[in-house]
């Protein structure tokens, strides 16, 4: 066990370390992407973009600046170059939506997912309109599969917000001031989030468990007169549930930080996603640093997670390192 | 395959996601502490929106005019602008100094006085040597202008390079208030560069570093609070505000919440609504909300000049537009009325460098046809061919944001209908104008905007004045050299700001030659909507022509 | 991390796949669906010139139409494009430039297909490359590719594409052996195309893992041929039926990112078209102009529906593990090889890191 955390922690810093090299060697070769022009404004003469390009220490090698930036960020001092404010206040500021995004979705995809997929599964070991239903669920996954999410955001904005007045036009409420308005701002949101994931996981978990159902010891505990319900639940279910417990973990460490960058975007959510966004469009470098290595961070954390749940769920997988 | 089966407990799994939202909420509570409900005591409040954050609410940083319409009621300097709509709205009158200054030494030496008794909001004591620091402050956070000052200010280009420790040119004395500054050379703007809020006064121990989030104290109508960056910020009144009683500058009634709203559509739904009380003026309003606003909202709702140009540079150094021929061309086969829709109506179609309702602007009709017209593509095509440049390649050069790539596709297909072979490089709009303005990159033809620094013409003309040409920064994107224009705006920009209306007429034959010779291809002025909630008195609010809306004139029906 | 990376096994015969994707209804509907969207997007200057005289990007801001006899403005004064007139011209409505719609729907197919398959073709050869690399040199050069494809897996798919979109837009790439320029199609193509390589390149390598310590592999070895020559005789035609069933999903997710791309801004460069281009532009005049969403979108949609439905039902049918596989192949008389066995995750394949 000792082993294997100790192999994660280094696994984990290796792979922040490789993913602040890479963010910080693409944005350094952007041509005309000097920070200095653009914090020096608009109408700045050479020697005014020479004095900026000196203050945030743009002239010196390249590898000074990154570790420069590192410093400030593991300090907490680190300073973003559009609105030259506090990168890690900022983030601290936007996690609230980004929070309420991904534990809303999170939730609504893993239930809903969960359910269809034990539905269809059910529904296609039965009769001959059961299968039907069981094949309209396939197409109706099928689409959500297929669905990006800015699209079908977009729609939901469209007839529910604009033409209905049912949904808000987006934006975020903080839970604590208004609960009630957080719902209605947070619920559209969570739909275009979760169809996608559901699609994916109803057909992950139906496989699984059809798959399941004629292993043989199934089979045998059935033949060992265990109720159908309880075959399903205590052997089917509990080894099919294995591989989405792993996905659930990694996407919902995704969206958590920062992943649901579309999503985010079309509702103006103003999370971590869209902040990562916004950070790209007008090259700010510090903002785009943390937040992959942040999103990159929670990856790997919950994946460490996920491992372990599902060594503990499943007896046959095992921790490695 | 293994039987070796548990009984299945649900324990790890939902433990595991468990902790996940308490993590997560727990993650919450430390972020999400930052919008605390207002209060219902003290003065009523109205809420202003902004389209984008202020670039920085530090006085001495801030440089977009999202930024100044927030600190220029926060940090008076020695003079502002008249808080009065239209024309009246770019007279400069004394806020801080007790009046005009007396300009002596060949129009070099400007000597004005404090006024007596005056207080910061932090009611810290106004001291005369508080002016000098603040342009200190400003040139050593290398405010985005500072050049404004560092040119014109003898001693100032030695401050900033660090080769003395304060501007030989400023000379203060507390005792007294007296405060006298040497300029370089005759500067006839100079009082619109005090007017920045970047000269505006702040306390002498304010650290020399940027306050973007913590403003430092400042004299005016009101102070900044609870700043949440890129979020909202607070202006309430400055408490010891009613004892300065500077004529001129109104007394606010209300203090301001302002929240940075970056989709237009909720913007001005929130201003319909009543929830908020003022619609960003620098954000168009969407074409739904635009007739709703003609619709429901017509007691409310207009559209204002704001001293802005937009236009196509045309690279003079460089064929095909290093011939004049095809540059007439260019604005002869213009569709001005297509632009003005792509703007939603916000562009006020026109041909010359300087907007309409500034001294200088022509009267007479335009060079190179119409600008209501279509444009006369036949006539552009047959200018084209006697050129000699039909079929060259050109690459139009534009910022990724709408209106503006719109433009640029209009005007890549306009050049392509006259007989050019026309490319479009639209680009990241935060890199775009350090792309354009560098001289390195060639662009042969791009969109530019302007938005005066001061209602003063030489703000603009250094747009196609050859003494502006930089490597780096460039003004001069045309890199235009035509001796009568860098002669001509060189003995104009001498002039004081109170002979301007005599040298109108000269300035109105400097635009005729200029668009004569169509350095750049304007499209025309941008407007800006003035939108209000219901509660608000809409015509008492004050739309000033150099900084929009001005806060303090906004008042309840 | 292994979790989404999926799963590949023993191949069929490839005469009996196809007469099995034959005997598909789905396979073939979507197959159709898909060759009709690709020969509609061929068709686009033929549509242009003879049907709605007019080019993609051409603008018609201040010009008028005649619908019903009554003038009618592409673009209002307060810049509300129209919308489908139904008509030749402007059959889908204008956008905000007053171009046609239709005329961009269908060229911007053409872009968004092509970057796909691209891309998918992109993904295909590296992956190859490096799964052979990496599983059949194995040591330090396996360890350097695995580490690799970790790398990109790790980094947040938009995040990296938009980065790279966003800074190569400006001044293209210089490659060395060819420079890609900022509006090159190819840029995003490579972009998408890098992003996915380990999504296919894992469970590659874990399948020439396997076939490495096959007998025939080893029989050959000892017959004293060359190991490189092993390995793209005898590996890689074994590959064949796993890339054949990632095919259509890589080329599914590849057009889900463009759109994703392009909807930040990063992918195709102006004034070219692309369907999440013109997804991304019909936002912005949201309310006012749904169809500029909705044209497009529908159009992607069926395409990605189309290419997912083709990739699922292949992978039915190739996938030894599958139920469906058996029961139509028995019920057609068809033997298939043996089957090895399963590996312990089962289910149909993870997707690849979803633009969200």
């Amino acid at each position: 066990m000792i082993r294997f955390a100790l192999w994660r922690i280094a696994a984990t810093v290796a792979v922040l370390f490789a993913i602040s090299v890479l963010t910080f060697l693409i944005f350094q070769v952007i041509p005309n992407g000097d920070p200095a022009v653009r914090l020096a404004g608009r109408l700045a003469n050479t020697q005014e973009i020479h004095d900026v390009r000196r203050q945030w220490g743009f002239d010196k090698p390249i590898y000074v600046q990154y570790l420069r930036t590192m410093e400030q960020i593991f300090t907490g001092k680190v300073i973003s170059y559009t609105q030259q404010v506090n990168v890690l206040e900022q983030i601290g500021q936007d996690l609230p939506a980004t929070i309420s995004l991904t534990v809303g979705a999170g939730l609504i995809w893993l239930v809903v997912g969960i359910a269809l997929g034990l539905a269809g599964a059910l529904l296609a070991e039965g009769g001959r309109l059961q299968r039907l239903l069981d094949r309209l669920l396939g197409a109706l996954a099928m689409l959500g599969i297929s669905m990006p999410s800015f699209l079908l955001g977009d729609v939901l904005l469209f007839y529910l917000g604009f033409k209905l007045h049912v949904f808000p036009l987006g934006g975020y409420v903080p839970l604590t001031q208004d609960p009630w308005a957080w719902l209605t701002h947070m619920i559209l949101p969570w739909i275009s989030l979760s169809i996608l994931t559901i699609g994916f996981y109803s057909r992950l978990l139906r496989a699984g468990i059809l798959d399941t159902l004629s292993e043989p010891y199934v089979r045998t505990a059935r033949a060992k007169g265990l109720s159908e319900r309880r075959v399903l639940i205590a052997h089917v279910l509990r080894n099919s549930l294995v591989p989405i417990v792993a996905l659930w973990g990694l996407d919902f460490a995704a969206v958590l930080g920062g992943g649901a960058l579309l999503t985010e975007t079309v509702f103006n959510l103003g999370g971590v996603g869209q902040y990562a966004a916004e950070s790209i469009q007008h090259l700010d470098i510090p903002p785009i640093l943390v937040i992959t290595m942040l999103t990159a961070f929670i990856v790997v954390l919950f994946s460490t997670i996920t491992d372990v749940v599902q060594a503990l769920l499943d007896p046959r997988v095992r921790l490695r390192s | 395959m293994s039987s070796r089966m548990r009984s299945l407990s649900p324990a790890p799994l939902s433990i595991a996601a468990i902790a996940a939202i308490v993590a997560a909420l727990g993650l919450g509570g430390c972020g999400g502490s930052g919008g605390g409900a207002s209060t219902a005591s003290g003065p009523a409040s109205a809420t202003v929106l902004d389209g984008s954050a202020p670039d920085s609410l530090d006085p001495q940083v801030g440089i977009t005019t999202t930024s100044m319409e927030a600190t220029w009621n926060v940090y008076l300097g020695l003079y502002t602008y008249a808080r009065a709509n239209g024309s009246a709205g770019t007279h400069l009158i004394p806020a801080l100094a007790a009046e005009l200054p007396q300009v002596s030494d060949k129009d070099t030496l400007y000597t004005t006085t404090l006024r007596k008794g005056l207080h910061f909001s932090n009611g810290a004591p106004v001291k005369a040597s508080d002016f000098t620091y603040a342009i200190e402050r400003a040139i050593r956070l290398n405010w985005g202008d500072k050049s404004f000052l560092t040119e014109h200010i003898v001693g100032a280009e030695a401050f900033d390079e660090h080769k003395a420790s304060t501007i030989s040119g400023i000379q203060t004395d507390d005792g007294s208030g007296k405060i006298s500054i040497k300029l370089t050379s005759p500067y006839g703007a100079f009082l619109n560069v005090l007017a920045f809020p970047a000269a505006g006064l702040v306390p002498s121990n304010t650290p020399m570093k940027a306050q973007p989030n913590d403003p430092p104290p400042g004299v005016g109508p009101y102070e900044i609070e609870h700043v949440v960056p890129g979020k909202s910020f607070e202006e309430a009144i400055n408490p010891h505000w009613a004892k300065e009683a500077i004529p001129g500058i109104p007394t606010p009634q209300l203090t301001i919440d302002v929240k940075v709203q970056s989709n237009v559509g909720t913007q001005a739904d929130e201003v319909f609504d009543g929830e908020a009380d003022l619609y960003d003026w620098n954000t168009p309003l969407p074409p739904a909300a635009l007739q709703q606003a003609k619709r429901e909202a017509e007691d409310r709702y207009s559209v204002e000049s704001v001293a802005q140009v937009s236009f196509f540079f045309l690279n003079v150094s460089k064929p095909p537009f290093n011939n004049l021929q095809a540059r007439q061309a260019v604005v002869e086969a213009l569709n001005r009325p297509a632009y003005e829709r792509l703007a939603s109506g916000y562009l006020k179609p026109g041909c010359y460098l300087l907007p309409p309702g500034l001294i200088g602007h022509p009267s007479s009709p335009c060079p190179y046809g119409d600008p209501e017209s279509t444009g006369d593509v036949a006539k552009a095509k047959e200018l084209v061919q006697q050129s000699g440049t039909a079929g060259e390649e050109v690459t139009v050069w534009g910022p990724a944001e709408t209106p503006h790539r719109e433009f640029v596709d209009n005007f890549a297909q306009m050049l392509d209908a006259i007989g050019y072979k026309a490319k479009e490089k639209v680009i990241s709009p935060s890199t775009y104008y350090g792309a354009v303005t560098n001289v390195k990159t060639g662009a042969q033809v791009g969109f530019a905007e302007y938005t005066q620094d001061f209602p003063n013409p030489v703000d603009f003309y250094q747009l196609i004045d050859g003494d502006f040409i930089q490597p780096e920064g460039n003004h001069d994107l045309s890199l235009a050299r035509d001796p009568v224009i860098d002669n001509g705006v060189k003995e104009l920009a001498q002039l004081p700001a109170s002979e301007l209306p005599q040298a109108a007429s000269k300035w109105e034959a400097l635009e005729r030659h200029a668009a004569q010779q169509a350095y750049v291809a304007v499209i025309g002025y941008q407007e800006a909507p003035k939108l209000t909630s219901e509660r608000i008195d809409f015509g008492g609010l004050v739309f000033s022509p150099v900084y929009g809306p001005d806060w303090t004139t906004l008042k309840l029906k | 991390m292994d979790a989404r990376a999926p799963s590949l096994s023993a191949p069929i015969p490839r005469r009996s796949a196809w007469r099995l994707l034959l005997a598909e209804p789905t396979a073939i509907g979507a197959g159709c669906v898909l060759v009709l969207i690709v020969v509609l997007c061929l068709l686009a200057p033929v549509y242009a010139k003879d049907i709605a005289h007019t080019g993609p990007d051409a603008t018609h801001v201040t010009e008028t139409i005649s619908l019903g006899g009554h003038p009618h403005d592409v673009v209002s004064p307060t810049g509300v494009p129209t919308g489908p007139t139904w008509h030749s011209r402007f059959l889908l409505g204008a956008d905000k430039t007053g171009r046609d719609v239709a005329v961009r729907l269908l060229y911007g197919g053409r872009n968004s297909l092509e970057i796909a398959a691209l891309a998918t073709l992109i993904t295909m050869v590296l992956a190859i490359a490096l799964a052979l690399l990496a599983g059949w040199f194995g040591g330090f050069l396996d360890t350097l590719i695995c580490r690799l494809m970790d790398l990109i897996w790790s980094y947040p798919v938009l995040l990296l594409g938009v980065a790279l979109g966003v800074t190569l837009a400006i001044d293209g790439i210089d490659l060395g052996f060819v420079t890609l320029h900022g509006g090159s199609l190819l840029l995003p193509a490579l972009i998408i195309g890098v992003v996915y390589i380990p999504y296919m390149g894992r469970p590659l390598r874990a399948r020439v893992l396997e076939l490495r310590r096959s007998e025939f592999v080893d029989a050959a070895l000892q017959q004293g041929l060359n190991g490189g020559r092993v390995a793209l005789s005898e590996i890689l035609p074994n590959l064949t039926s796993n890339v054949v069933v990632f095919a259509p999903l890589l080329l599914a997710n590849a057009i889900l990112l463009e759109a994703g791309l392009s909807f930040l801004g990063a992918g195709v460069q102006a004034p070219a078209p692309s369907w999440g281009t013109m997804i991304s532009e019909g936002t912005q005049l949201m309310p006012e102009a749904i169809h500029l969403v909705l044209a497009p979108g529908l159009m992607l949609l069926a395409a990605v529906v189309a290419a997912n439905l083709l990739g699922d039902t292949l992978r039915d049918l190739l996938d030894p593990r599958s139920r469906r596989r058996r029961v139509r192949a028995s019920a057609r008389g068809l033997t298939l090889a043996p089957l090895e066995l399963p590996p312990p995750e089962a289910g149909p394949m993870p997707p690849a890191e979803p633009a969200r």
